[in-house]
């Protein structure tokens, strides 16, 4: 079986017909379908319309509610604490986001922390959000989910947790480092898995704890090193990244933890134990109108002026590869994997609407 | 020729008689001497005295120049800007997280950045200070010498830009989290190579962009591998943060230390090619209870509980080492390296300083 191609905006339709049909309210649905078709332009496969059957499982676990109520429950001139009251992340994150930024434009920084909420795609997206706006971004998150082995440990204990970071330039598209703190996101072990490709060694451990490569058994274990693999490659570093993302994401915003006993793979977890936490930095607070962006400009041009070990592999910045698969996939479209096409079939047929990627 | 024990006390006053003869101002001295050797006390002893034979190289090629004019450009409720006239990082530093606290500790939240500074220690010091005061402390700091080769490229570009982050418990001692964004630490290769020993694949470059495991050669070749090492092991992820710390400091302050390229040797570089970020967030604001605590005890005692691999090396939290080393350190001294003891006895005599650690 191979890849379908399906148009933005087909994938678009596709999954505001799911959403609508789910009890999302309409607002709601334009934003959350705007993040996710945006990431798989992007080419990040991993959190687009692939979290789909994700979703519909914690619809069903009751893990995930469509109609939350989105409150400020604290609003200070450069911060604020929004509680997301247990929906999908998207739209808590895309308010949280501006309302950085609009803080960010008046007293030179905003923080916005979300509580109680859950996933919300792609951290970039909201990172980028701010960056279009002319603002550093910065955005993190952390769910009870657990895929990451502390060093020295053979349990899972923490989320992948990733950092996204923007910041805008003049004549370049932003610089956009989005990354999981483990070696790999899961997501990326589904997309091998869904393809049928073994995993490179590093990535995940088996149940025992031992590393693998067998894609399906990573899936089903649940089990990712940190960024730096083991000890001796520095996974202490992406462990304590992955802690300072846990603790800015949620123990900062007061998210309700969970207990040992859901602190293992593949647990039904209650609604809203996932936190968000949302930075915005205006450069022109800091420096004279302009400065910053001509300088991240030549930055970013000098890091990619680096002799290449292979001429044919130059050295790219943080956002490349993501720029490039948007160029091609807004022109040509979005592959979709002949098993998430199927999955995606299925969770059409169970929300009882029309699939209309088909056509 | 094995090391010497010396005591906190008398390490402070070596250092001081040293500075104090380089001509640097009292309130100077206060700042560098404590830094630097709770520095040592906390086991970094790469960051610590052992960077005096460095200081006294750079006083006298120039870079750095102990009577810098220490200004502040910008001063807003959340947002600050310090130019640190080209002296070491210490002063500017300790003066911008103690503006980073009480700014945050007003508005919740607080940006301070230092811009044409230098060397100054260890990052997690200053995330601790923010701790200290019960709020979360951010740390990171860059610098024109490269070390950090980019993903794909063969000649270094970035420094080590380090990350520190810093968060109280209430039980439990702070945890801190203090790294580079490189594998290894370039020291770390020195140890090695004078040890005999090989490094870990992955973590040191040739000239030709290619790993290499020869400590010596290694030395030589001046190249570290991102945190990851190669691509697929998430190398990009490394060299992506490296780049967010060069874009927090150098970038936001207007440093411009790139501009003629990053220095290869220590000779190349003028004054002011360094510059640092701060930022503290109050949790008790967004919060509105000083829960924070409890709840960071509960996610670190569940860290610290997950099952061993080797119940010999139980999982532990970022700052745990070094706060062992701190209590063991404080009653018995800080050891040095008969080596580091003989180059700060000729720091010392070259200074026209009393030399104090014999007695």
């Amino acid at each position: 079986m191979t890849d379908v191609v399906v148009t933005g905006a087909a994938l678009r339709r596709q999954l505001g017909l799911i959403f609508a049909a789910w009890g999302m309210p309409a607002e709601n649905v334009a934003i959350t379908v705007h993040a996710m078709v945006e990431t798989d332009l992007r080419g990040i496969d991993s959190h687009g319309a692939g979290m789909m059957p994700s979703y519909e499982l914690w619809l069903r676990q009751g893990r995930i509610t469509m109609t939350p109520d989105i409150r400020v429950i604290k609003d200070l001139p450069a911060a604020a604490l929004i509680d997301a009251g247990g929906g999908l992340g998207h739209v808590a994150a895309v308010r949280a986001t501006n309302l950085a930024a609009d803080k960010a434009m008046a007293s030179g920084v905003g923080l916005v922390a979300v509580r109680r909420s859950d996933h919300f795609g792609a951290a970039g997206h909201y990172a980028l959000l701010a960056a279009a706006r002319g603002m550093i971004g910065m955005a993190m998150t952390a769910g009870a989910s657990v895929f990451t082995v502390p060093t020295f440990g053979r349990a899972p204990r923490l989320s992948t947790n990733p950092i996204a970071f923007a910041a805008p330039a003049a004549r370049n598209r932003p610089f956009c480092l989005d990354m999981a703190t483990s070696a790999v996101a899961f997501g990326k072990i589904n997309i091998a898995r869904r393809a049928g490709r073994p995993i490179p060694l590093g990535w995940a451990l088996d149940p025992s704890g031992q590393p693998t490569t067998d894609a399906q058994m990573a899936f089903d274990a649940m089990r990712l090193v940190p960024l730096g693999g083991d000890r001796d490659h520095g996974s202490h570093k992406g462990y304590g990244l992955a802690l300072m993302i846990r603790i800015l994401s949620t123990t900062f915003s007061g998210t309700p933890p969970v207990g040992p006993e859901l602190t293992v793979p593949g647990a039904a977890l209650p609604p809203g134990r996932t936190g968000h936490f949302f930075l915005a930095i205006d450069p022109n607070l800091f420096r004279d109108e302009g400065g910053f962006e001509a300088d991240l400009d030549d930055l970013l041009d000098f890091m990619r002026a680096t002799p290449p070990t292979d001429p044919a592999r130059p050295v790219m910045v943080a956002g490349d590869p993501e720029d490039a698969a948007y160029g091609e996939r807004s022109r040509t479209g979005i592959p979709v994997s002949a098993t998430l096409f199927e999955e995606l079939r299925a969770v059409a047929r169970n929300a009882k609407v029309e699939f209309v990627l088909e056509q | 020729m094995s090391g010497v024990v010396v005591s906190a006390d008398l390490l402070r006053r070596q250092l001081s008689l040293i500075f104090a003869a380089w001509g640097m101002p009292a309130n100077h001295i206060a700042d560098t001497v404590h830094v630097m050797v709770e520095t040592d006390l906390r086991g970094i002893d790469s960051h610590g005295v052992g960077m005096m034979p460095s200081y006294d190289r750079w006083l006298r090629q120039k870079r750095i120049v102990m009577v810098p004019t220490i200004r502040i450009i910008r001063d807003l409720p959340s947002l600050a800007l310090i130019d640190g006239g080209g002296g070491l990082g210490y002063p500017p530093s300790v003066q911008a997280m103690t503006m980073a606290i009480a700014k945050a500790k007003t508005t919740g939240i607080a940006a301070v950045g230092v811009r044409r500074t230098d060397h100054f220690g260890a990052a997690g010091h200053y995330a601790l200070m923010a701790a200290a005061a019960g709020l979360v402390g951010m740390a990171f700091t860059a610098g024109a010498t490269a070390f950090n080769v980019p993903t794909f490229g063969r000649e270094p570009r970035l420094g080590t830009n380090p990350i520190a982050f810093a968060a109280p418990g209430r039980r439990n001692r702070p945890f801190c989290l203090d790294m580079a964004t490189t594998a290894i630490a370039f020291g770390k290769v020195s140890v090695a190579r004078r040890a005999g020993k090989n490094l870990a694949d992955g973590l040191a470059l040739d000239e030709a962009g290619r790993t290499i495991t020869d400590a010596e050669q290694a030395f030589a070749a001046r190249r570290l591998a991102p945190l990851g090492g190669d691509r697929a092991r998430g190398g990009h992820k490394g060299y992506g943060l490296a780049m967010m710390v060069q874009i927090l400091c150098d970038t936001l302050s207007g440093t411009g230390m790139m501009r003629g390229g990053p220095g290869r040797v220590e000779a190349d570089m003028g004054p002011g090619r360094f510059a640092h970020f701060f930022l503290a967030l109050d949790p008790a604001a967004l919060r509105g209870d000083d829960s924070f605590g409890d709840d960071l005890d509960e996610l670190l005692d569940l860290m610290r509980a997950t099952a061993p691999i080797d119940p010999a090396q139980p999982v532990l939290v970022a700052g745990d080492p070094e706060d062992a080393a701190y209590a063991t350190r404080s009653r018995n001294g800080i050891p040095m390296t008969a080596a580091l003891y003989e180059e700060v006895r000729a720091v010392a005599r070259h200074a026209n300083a009393e030399f104090v650690l014999g007695r």
